[in-house]
């Protein structure tokens, strides 16, 4: 006999999601989920907008192991805690509502959600994020887009971090943005250097923006 | 990628559907762009569905190959183009097909 069912695999962690979601909307708290490769610079990131944001904001940091990244945002005095997936390549919307036990997160109206670093797994497990940001950085070459389609229809966003190098780097601009128009019309993206703060401008004015 | 997790989920659902029946039969969906593994789901299934009731269950798998839509002409066409429309030549669209990973159907014993 069969049954139909039409379920989600991920439903599980759909729901859970959609807890944390409301949680965070009720909180008015926009939680932004910054997804990339290792090395890109999402903490970098992370830092740079704590430091020109001018609002009050809290930070997840996943990775599979260490504490480096919640050590450098710690010292930036805003709430942090750190999950350790302990192997796992990606958070998950359950990790996510164990976290916010530990983190103080009533007056922030930022939560930043650092993912771990990876173009596949993130794109599947939504955490309950208002938006989902996509950092890519000029070293990892242009191509990226047309490598992880599935991450890059996901985003509402892109930053494309360390322009700084692209002197020295064959890294055509106009081919990587093909590469994202060919699976998102929408997102916008943000040409910076962390190391330089250029471009940085846009991307804080963008997120002050999807707040309203 | 994660593929235990995954397949755990699925032999969950497919239990909580049988409702104590033994499943013959899981039918799931696969998109392109969803980066599931089939190969390594059957795997971890062969493994993890021991004394389970979906032990033995054949799984079947539709596989949805990825479509952009065109955001200028609305004409549909695959990843292989790179997101060139072969209708109207413009570059850039959104996924219209592919991000599909869900289970259809079961099959019980009656």
């Amino acid at each position: 006999m069969k049954i139909n069912v039409v379920k989600n695999i991920l439903d599980a962690n759909d729901q859970m999601a959609a807890e944390n979601k409301f949680f965070f909307e009720k909180r008015h708290i926009v939680a932004v989920n910054i997804m990339a490769s290792p090395g890109a610079g999402k903490t970098s990131l992370i830092l740079r907008t704590i430091e020109g944001l001018g609002e009050p904001i809290a930070v997840i940091e996943g990775d599979i192991a260490s504490t480096f990244d919640a050590e450098k945002v710690g010292e930036k005095q805003v709430p942090v805690v750190q999950i350790n997936t302990g192997g796992a390549c990606h958070l998950d919307a359950s990790m996510i509502k164990t976290s916010l036990k530990k983190l103080s997160i009533d007056k922030a109206r930022y939560l930043f959600i650092e993912n771990v670093g990876n173009l596949v797994c993130p794109a599947e497990f939504v955490l309950g994020e208002k938006v989902r940001v996509l950092v890519a950085s000029v070293p990892e070459g242009d191509d990226k887009p047309f490598k992880y389609p599935g991450m890059f229809s996901t985003v509402q966003a892109v930053v494309l971090n360390k322009m700084d190098v692209l002197p020295y780097i064959d890294f055509n601009v106009a081919r990587f943005m093909e590469g994202v128009r060919a699976v998102n019309q929408e997102a916008p993206v943000f040409q910076v250097s962390c190391r330089t703060k250029e471009g940085l401008q846009d991307w804080i004015d963008w997120l002050k923006k999807i707040k309203s | 990628m994660h593929e235990l997790t995954l397949t755990q989920n699925i032999i969950d659902i497919a239990v909580h559907e049988a409702q104590d029946r033994r499943i013959t039969g899981i039918n799931l969906v696969i998109g392109e762009l969803s980066s599931v593994v089939e190969e390594s789901i059957r795997f971890c299934f062969d493994v993890i569905s021991k004394d389970t009731p979906a032990e033995g269950a054949r799984l079947s798998v539709t596989k949805v190959p990825a479509v952009i839509r065109c955001a200028c002409c609305s004409c549909t066409f695959g990843m292989d183009m790179e997101g060139l429309c072969p209708q109207c030549g413009k570059r850039g669209g959104e996924v219209a097909a592919g991000r599909e990973f869900y289970m259809e159907s079961i099959e019980v014993e009656d």
